[in-house]
């Protein structure tokens, strides 16, 4: 009986096993289906140009995001290790915030070095990392910038040396992460240029990069007003039967490169701080010989820096302390009337009552003179803009921070809408240079007594202020800003005229008397004028150059921080 | 016997009270940076930047303490009375600082508390120098070269000896440690020490002059 039992009690345990094993089987059926459905967040980046980049440059960083709702909300984290154990070691973080998965995020970021890979990460809301990737550097950074070739070249283009080629689809939208581009070549385009990649040249070159723009029968491709403002030629045409693209020459544009029959083939202008050079046929129709000779004359971009100018005015800002006169004179008091009461004064509660006269009036006089303006600052900054207003506006600046305090601090130092580049020294081991920039664009820099630190970047936003030339000897100045500014003069055609402190609205001003340009200024303001005169030309149409410098302390309970803002405002003529 | 009449502000307490204003005083003025712009900010920037001044403070707390307890020895004081006057010549060695310590508001913005706190401890550090040196100076009833080596010793041993173990019962130590930024427990812990060390001392005080009553 015990034995039946235990017969049929094999087939049915059988029959169970196989049950739960057919469940199982359906679950990872299932699972793996449901997997394939919504895949795991995913983030594919690529950096640089074609992944060519240059070390302590701006660079381009594209991002694109898979495996997440479309209305995914997050930010990009990144984080970069710089330097080695003899040069020491810092570390540089970024926060790129996120509100949609749709389409390829680019931004401009920092690289400082190549010897550790850059770790891009996917954050969701709660800053938990979803995904994840690793950003070789080694393999495709240049230890100079290099000439960027955008859309498709006759192969006598490697005549130009050491270049990188990209599609035009390449071209970054933000000017700042042409950084490490030393001339940027337009060739034939397929797809065109998108208005921010337009945009983005623009700034670029007038900020002062070097464009060269292949046209001839191409022009078509590329041609907008924005394009046709920058390049050399006014109404640009091309002749019938003629493959080369003719105009009226601008103002100030010369023929560089003419061709074997005399007729123009490389037009070069000024545009800003920078330069353009039209190339009046397409790039295929230029022999080696011919892109050897217009490799010889494309000027190396010179972005305009601040930085010397941040790192000067720094050195020069005035001390905010109490003066030696009062100190002494607080002690000499102090020590007299002791010895005066103790000598003269011979009972002995008259003198408790004047030294306690003394120290009363002592600690008033003191009170009244050590309030907020001999205070020490523990913090002394120095914040450079320039801010351009040609057919477009940007703005390039410049932050120098130095630290007297006497602790180590980590504070949020940098308020920043920009993308702003750490200047690091070679050996890193001095002090910490570890910099955060956070998703709202504040920045955080570790520092130590006595030690410098100078930013730089450049953005969008430009002064909103207008100038129209409304007859020969009157110009009207639009200014939407909120305050005056103090300091101002119209350049017109070389000559300069004050015309004053520029209040908000509109106002027309009289050009009169020609006078050395924006003198007297404050010695802020002429350094950073000295600067920007030496990049832009000047000397054709018109300009407003205006500017102020203020200072303000900052009082955060941590820190006291002195801050002095000094602002250049260019501005391009219009006619009426 | 002629007893004498105390006097807040006589003649011998003068002398060390003049030295605490005239040193703490250099103490303040070399704290101030020397220049104009922030590159001429010269290497003495560091000694404000290290709190000199409250070092200087603390230092001469404690011999303003035993220049005054020598003096109670010297005129004999004990039980109550030298207790009342140890404490109120303290406070007037420590108020006639009070001008120095709101300019030093100048040179620290916004550590006002630690100005405060400095000035208090200043003071303990004081009673308990001057207590010491009465005991000490019992003996030879005051400056006696024994008396002198003797608690000169007990103050070398007390402003150095805790830097070796425990930095914050040493007062160098704690205005280090207050200065740069210390947790509530340690400052607790610093101002306990020479709290109890002055009870302490007022204990054997008693003990030692009532017996000699």
């Amino acid at each position: 009986m015990r034995r039946r039992h235990m017969a049929r009690d094999g087939p049915v345990a059988i029959w169970q096993v196989g049950v739960v094993g057919f469940v199982v089987l359906l679950s990872v059926f299932l699972a793996a289906i449901s997997g394939e459905g919504s895949p795991a967040p995913r983030i594919d980046v690529s950096l640089g140009f074609s992944g060519y980049f240059v070390p302590e440059r701006m660079v381009p960083l594209r991002v694109r995001i898979s495996g997440v709702d479309e209305a995914f909300a997050g930010s990009l984290q990144i984080t970069e290790q710089v330097g080695n154990a003899w040069r020491g070691q810092a570390r540089a973080s970024f926060c790129i915030p996120i509100d949609s998965a749709l389409g390829i995020h680019e931004d401009s970021i920092p690289i400082y070095d190549f010897s550790h890979p850059l770790v891009v990460s996917l954050l969701d809301e709660q800053r938990n990392i979803i995904a994840q990737q690793e950003v070789n550097l080694r393999d495709k950074w240049k230890s100079k910038p290099f000439t960027l070739l955008a859309g498709s070249f006759d192969s006598a283009s490697q005549a130009v040396g050491d270049a990188v080629q990209i599609s035009e689809i390449e071209l970054p939208s933000k000017w700042v992460s042409y950084g490490g581009v030393s001339s940027l070549w337009l060739g034939r385009m397929s797809y065109g240029l998108s208005a921010a990649q337009e945009e983005a040249i623009y700034r670029w070159t007038s900020a002062g990069g070097t464009t060269v723009i292949f046209t001839g029968s191409d022009f078509f491709r590329i041609d907008s007003p924005l394009m046709r403002g920058m390049i050399p030629l006014a109404s640009p045409h091309m002749a019938a039967g003629e493959r080369r693209l003719s105009g009226d020459l601008r103002s100030g544009a010369k023929v560089v490169v003419g061709d074997p029959v005399g007729a123009p083939l490389v037009i070069w202008r000024r545009l800003g701080a920078g330069d353009v050079l039209l190339v009046t046929v397409d790039a295929f129709s230029l022999s080696q010989a011919q892109y050897t000779d217009l490799r010889g004359v494309v000027t190396d971009a010179e972005l305009l820096n601040l930085n010397d100018v941040a790192r000067s005015l720094l050195l020069q800002m005035p001390l905010t302390r109490p003066g030696f006169p009062t100190a002494i004179a607080i002690v000499a008091v102090l020590l007299l009337s002791l010895v005066m009461i103790a000598s003269r004064v011979r009972r002995g509660p008259a003198r408790g009552i004047m030294l306690l006269i003394v120290v009363l009036a002592c600690s008033v006089w003191s009170g009244l003179y050590a309030n907020q303006t001999k205070q020490l600052c523990d913090i002394y900054t120095v914040n450079t803009d320039v801010s351009a207003q040609m057919a477009l506006g940007y703005t390039i600046l410049s932050r120098g921070y130095i630290y007297l305090g006497g602790r180590d601090l980590a504070a949020p130092l940098v308020r920043v809408n920009d993308a702003i580049l750490q200047e690091l020294p070679h050996d890193l081991n001095d002090t910490s240079y570890d910099i955060d920039i956070s998703c709202d664009d504040g920045a955080t820099i570790s520092m130590q007594p006595e030690h410098m630190r100078v930013l730089r970047g450049g953005g969008r936003d430009a002064a909103r202020i207008s100038l129209f030339r409304s007859g020969d000897e009157r110009v009207e100045i639009d200014s939407r800003l909120d305050v005056a500014l103090p300091y101002a003069a119209v350049i017109n055609d070389g000559e300069s005229f004050v015309v004053g402190p520029i209040a908000p609205g509109a106002h027309e001003y009289s050009l009169s008397g020609a006078t050395g340009a924006l003198a007297p200024t404050p010695r802020g303001l002429a350094m950073l004028y000295n600067a920007v005169s030496k990049a832009y030309d000047l000397s054709l149409g018109t300009w407003l150059i205006a500017g102020g410098v203020s200072d303000s302390i900052v009082d955060n309970g941590n820190y006291r921080q002195k801050v002095r803002d000094v602002k250049l405002v260019l501005v391009e003529g219009e006619s009426r | 016997m002629i007893e004498k009449r105390f006097s807040l502000v006589d003649n011998q307490v003068v002398k060390p009270i003049f030295a605490l204003l005239l040193f703490c005083g250099l103490a303040l003025i070399l704290s101030i940076p020397a220049g104009r712009e922030v590159k001429d900010l010269a290497p003495l920037a560091a000694l404000r930047r290290e709190g000199m001044y409250f070092y200087v403070y603390i230092f001469l707390s404690g011999i303003l303490g035993l220049s005054l307890g020598t003096l109670a020895a010297l005129q004999r004081e004990r039980g109550i009375v030298l207790y009342i006057h140890i404490a109120s010549r303290v406070g007037i060695g420590n108020a006639m600082l009070v001008p120095y310590f709101i300019f030093a508001r100048s040179l620290y913005p916004g550590r006002e508390s630690m100005l405060v706190l400095m000035i208090l401890y200043g003071t303990l550090v004081s009673l308990f120098t001057s207590v010491i040196s009465r005991l000490v100076e019992e003996r030879g009833h005051g400056a006696s070269p024994r008396g002198f080596l003797a608690k000169y010793a007990v103050f070398a041993v007390y402003y150095v000896l805790p830097l070796v173990g425990i930095p914050v019962l040493s007062p160098l130590g704690f205005v280090n440690r207050l200065f740069a930024g210390a947790s509530v427990w340690r400052i607790l812990l610093g101002f306990v020490a020479p709290l109890v060390l002055t009870l302490g001392g007022v204990i054997v005080c008693e003990r030692r002059l009532g017996r000699q009553k």
